[in-house]
């Protein structure tokens, strides 16, 4: 065992990622169902897990959000998937409703989605070409992995050739503090 | 470690099914966590997900080698495999399945191995989806293994290994419709149960059928949304088993019920605010106080593959989770609200209450006054309730919460206050006695014919002295969470997170005499006259009157004067050791009469005057209430000596300091004392280099300090390091609730990769 163990340790660094997600289906916050791949549409996409009881993720969402609406017109899209199991999944729409989240919200109330494409952590978020390639992995979030995530959707972005405005997270931080609170549903 | 022939087949079936099959994507995950401590805590266990897909296949094995696992079962080769296929419309899967129907008060499958329950089935599902309707058929064998003392093999219980394992074969459907905001659907499930029993000195198990049928329906609104959930359950026991009459056998079949109501508000001032309220009402079972978690005995209520919501918030802070009782899926009523809400550009604030109870009130039945059998027998009300109980037999739990969270420039703050009340155990115990006197309602052979009974004539003596004990564990808090994070940019940014509870929990104690201790009034005096206490000299345990001598004798006349020189050998006229007496203990020495103290002052020493103690405590008690107390959970030591002082409250702190350097790695360091030890065994504190360390600085005594480290190899690779002491205690997850035992001095490293 303790052999199996030393070798997973020193090989695993070296092993590669998973090219493609699959085309899954998913139950969407609204009941109704949809294909992973109906959000890659349009462009590329991040998909990324949380919870309501999970703190980090709570803190990245709100960049999330950010990401969605300046990158949406590009045809750049952002699926979060919830994993709250039954005992805190009425707890999600009011939370997404409440922080005025505006990307796409699925459900996995028992973490099936979250294992097909292998979530070990949560948050953990997945750049997704519109091929349905894996780009990007991230687990787990402390300040400052927005920036990572940022410069993920701007390389495909730039690698595609489409053409986005520029986002200073300082910036435009700076200017939703100055914002009144507006949350329009 | 040996991969097995078998395992090998699988990967190489696996390998060649990729190369065979064009466009097809492999990958797959892993695991390890090993564990080390000095008080034994040790595992070693290896995940390994593996996956193959194309456009419409998809197969997934899951390989675990682990010897021991951080909890359940050993094993090393294939743990889980299944084969989809998807179309247009059409899911077919084969293998290991997880389903949810709804949410989840038929069917709730997952597989969580922080609490080791994995209630998924291994057979076939079959779905089918349209635009406005989905179907799902499944069938196959469950089998879910549990951790219990209820079953024989309880006395040699491991806390990290499964002793009970139960199997279900599984039928069922569901069939969901949509129309526009509305949702409809209606499911049935059917479980043939093979339940292990307790049948003597060997396992044996019966046969049951368990059929659960049900219903739901949503509404997704703009400004409300809406879940109403149904189910009932009807449980068929073999006729052999017997009926209701046996009470520690009770098959009931019953009804569940789940209701959810979100409304946000879109009117100023409140724009953006929501509330949401649930509301859960499962009554399936009832089963007594002293039974509740019994689900080896009381066959109807073993359902692991019905996980419905638990009502009940779920915490991030660990000192208010630990607080979360475990949830009764058979017998509950409760709700939840939390409205939550953005105030000004402050942040947003949640209010949450929750409170809950089991469905029906139980009593324990009086002795039988006439033969004096010691009834265990329970009555309930049968009445069905919509809200919960307050009273202490129905294990009422109530939690208020608020919290304030949101940014101030680049800190993130999170401020929160609970309070949390609860009873997690009612015991209800009866004895009774006779008075030996005859009373007016009892009955009496009129010997004389008087009509009226007189002294002498037998009567019925009832069993009329009760004693009743009435116990039941609380358990009372308030908790303060606080979490401070500040960006310090470049990526480099601290967390300070800070918990503190004051904790009380006991044991309420209340016993009660229907009427006085019975006792034999001796000397008329009309009150119970204890014995006199007297010095027992040669510890024969009776008081010893002085042993007569020649001298004695002679006082009462049996000497004659002239006989008193055979005696008295020397002369002096007075009784000398080793002069004739009678020796009454046999000793062969004269015994002086035992000293005594004479309560009564009538000059003689007094035996006791009989006494039915009924409560032991050595003294006549008048009927009422003669304990009304609380004993507290907790104790400190006196100074340098052993001697235990209670305390009514536990101080618990839990504080933790993390720096983090994104995206590449976080280090924390977290420290938990307690300013009470709890009645109980304490595991042996080790000490180790880094509570050395910190005890040039601060006093160690009953605190748990860890260190955690957490490296990003790479975007798939990730290793967490922990090293230190961990306090033990309850966890709970989906509904289930685990006892984690401490991690004394030791380290936890988890790698986790995906591939």
């Amino acid at each position: 065992m303790k052999k199996l163990i030393l070798i997973f340790a020193l090989i695993s660094p070296f092993l590669s990622a998973q090219d493609k997600v699959p085309n899954m289906r998913l139950k969407m916050i609204n009941g109704k169902y949809a294909k992973l791949y109906d959000f890659l549409k349009d462009g590329p996409m991040i998909i990324d897990f949380w919870a309501t009881w999970c703190e980090p993720c709570k803190k990245q969402m709100r960049y999330l959000d950010l990401f969605y609406n300046h990158f949406k017109p590009t045809g750049f899209n952002i699926l979060t998937v919830n994993t709250d199991s039954p005992k805190s999944m009425s707890k999600v729409k009011p939370y997404v409703r409440t922080k005025g989240f505006e990307f796409n919200v699925a459900v996995d109330p028992n973490s099936q989605v979250k294992k097909r494409l292998k979530v070990q952590e949560m948050p953990t978020t997945i750049l997704i070409d519109q091929d349905g390639t894996i780009l990007y992995r991230h687990k787990g979030y402390v300040p400052g992995d927005e920036v990572g995530i940022l410069k993920a959707i701007t390389d495909i972005l730039d690698k595609k050739g489409i053409e986005y405005a520029p986002l200073d997270l300082d910036k435009v931080q700076a200017i939703k503090k100055k914002e009144k609170l507006k949350i329009d549903f | 470690m040996v991969i097995t022939f078998r395992n090998t087949a699988l990967l190489s079936i696996i390998l060649f099914m990729s190369s065979l099959v064009a466009q097809i994507s492999t990958g797959g995950d892993a695991s390890l966590k090993f564990g080390e401590s000095k008080n034994n805590f040790n595992y070693s266990e290896v995940l390994l997900n593996m996956n193959v897909s194309n456009d419409y296949l998809t197969t997934w094995f899951q390989f675990e080698f682990s010897d021991p696992p951080e909890i359940g079962l050993t094993q090393n080769g294939l743990r889980k495999f299944r084969i989809d296929y998807a179309a247009d419309n059409i899911e077919l899967s084969v293998g290991d399945i997880y389903k949810i129907w709804g949410r989840g008060l038929i069917l709730n499958q997952f597989d969580d191995q922080d609490v080791d329950l994995d209630n998924g089935y291994r057979g076939l599902s079959f779905g089918l989806i349209e635009n406005d309707y989905t179907m799902n058929l499944i069938a196959g064998l469950s089998n879910v293994s549990s951790i219990t003392s209820d079953f024989m093999y309880g006395l040699d219980l491991d806390l990290r290994v499964p002793n009970y394992f139960p199997k279900h074969s599984l039928f069922g459907g569901d069939l969901e419709f949509f129309r526009g905001p509305f949702s409809f659907a209606t499911s049935f499930l059917q479980s043939r149960e093979n339940h292990p029993i307790n049948a003597g000195m060997q396992p044996d198990s019966v046969n049951i059928i368990h059929r659960i049928h049900g219903m739901r329906g949503g509404y997704e609104g703009n400004s409300l949304s809406g879940y109403v959930e149904l189910a009932n359950k009807l449980t068929l026991l073999p006729s052999s088993l017997g009926s209701d009459d046996n009470d520690d056998f009770r098959p009931y079949n019953g009804t569940s019920l789940f209701a959810n109501l979100n409304y946000y508000i879109n009117t100023f001032p409140f724009t953006g605010w929501s509330l949401m309220m649930e509301y859960k009402n499962y009554n399936t079972t009832k089963i007594n106080p002293d039974q509740r978690n019994n689900y080896v005995n009381n066959y109807d209520m073993n359902l692991i593959f019905t996980q419905p919501p638990t009502v009940i918030r779920e915490h991030s802070s660990v000192l208010l989770a630990r607080l979360i009782p475990q949830v009764n899926f058979n017998d509950e009523v409760g709700y939840q609200f939390s409205l939550v809400g953005p105030v000004s550009d402050l942040g947003y604030f949640t209010l949450n209450y929750q409170a809950a109870s089991r469905t029906s009130l139980w009593s324990k039945e009086f002795p039988d006054s006439v033969n004096a059998l010691f009834s265990s027998k329970w009555t309930s009300d049968s009445s069905v309730t919509f809200l919960p109980y307050s009273d202490d037999v129905a294990f009422p739990y109530n939690e208020l919460y608020v919290e304030m969270e949101g940014y101030i420039n680049k800190l993130r703050y999170q401020l929160g206050l609970g309070f949390t009340n609860k009873i997690s155990e009612y015991h209800s115990l009866y004895s009774s006695a006779q008075n030996n006197i005859w009373d007016t309602n009892e009955s009496f052979t009129d010997l004389n014919n008087n009509g009226v009974w007189d002294t002498g004539e037998p009567f019925n003596d009832l069993y009329s002295i009760v004693n009743e004990r009435l116990e039941n564990k609380y358990t009372s808090a308030i908790t303060v969470p606080t979490l401070f994070n500040y960006n310090l940019g470049n990526g480099l940014s601290i967390d300070l997170k800070y918990e503190y509870q004051r904790l009380k929990s006991g044991i309420d104690y209340n016993f009660t005499l229907s009427s006085d201790e019975y006792f034999e009034d001796l000397d008329g005096d009309g009150i119970w006259d204890m014995a006199e206490l007297f010095v027992d000299d040669n510890d024969n345990g009776v008081w010893d009157d002085s042993e007569d001598t020649w001298y004695d004798w002679w006082l009462n006349g049996w000497l004659t004067d002239d006989q008193v020189p055979d005696y008295d050998t020397n002369g002096n006229g007075v009784y000398d050791v080793g002069e004739q007496f009678s020796d009454a203990d046999g000793d062969g020495e004269w015994d002086p009469a035992e000293s005594f103290t004479d309560l009564d002052g009538d000059g003689v020493w007094d035996d006791g005057e009989i006494l039915d103690d009924m409560n032991n405590d050595g003294a006549w008690t008048p009927k009422g209430t003669y304990v009304d107390s609380t004993r507290s959970n907790f104790y400190v030591y006196d100074g340098d000596s052993e001697k235990k002082l209670a305390r009514e409250f536990q101080n618990n702190h839990m504080l933790t300091i993390g720096v983090g350097k994104s995206p590449y790695w976080s280090l924390s360091l977290t420290i938990e004392s307690s300013s009470a030890y709890e009645y109980g065994p304490q595991p042996l504190s080790i000490s180790n280099p880094l509570e050395d360390l910190l005890g040039n600085f601060m006093d160690m005594e009953n605190k748990w300090v860890a260190l955690d480290l957490m490296i990003n190899i790479n975007s798939n690779t990730r290793l967490d390091l922990m090293y230190g002491t961990l306090r033990g205690g309850v966890i709970c997850s989906n509904g289930i609730c685990r006892y984690v035992e401490p991690f004394d001095d030791g380290f936890k490293l988890t790698l986790t990769s995906v591939f």
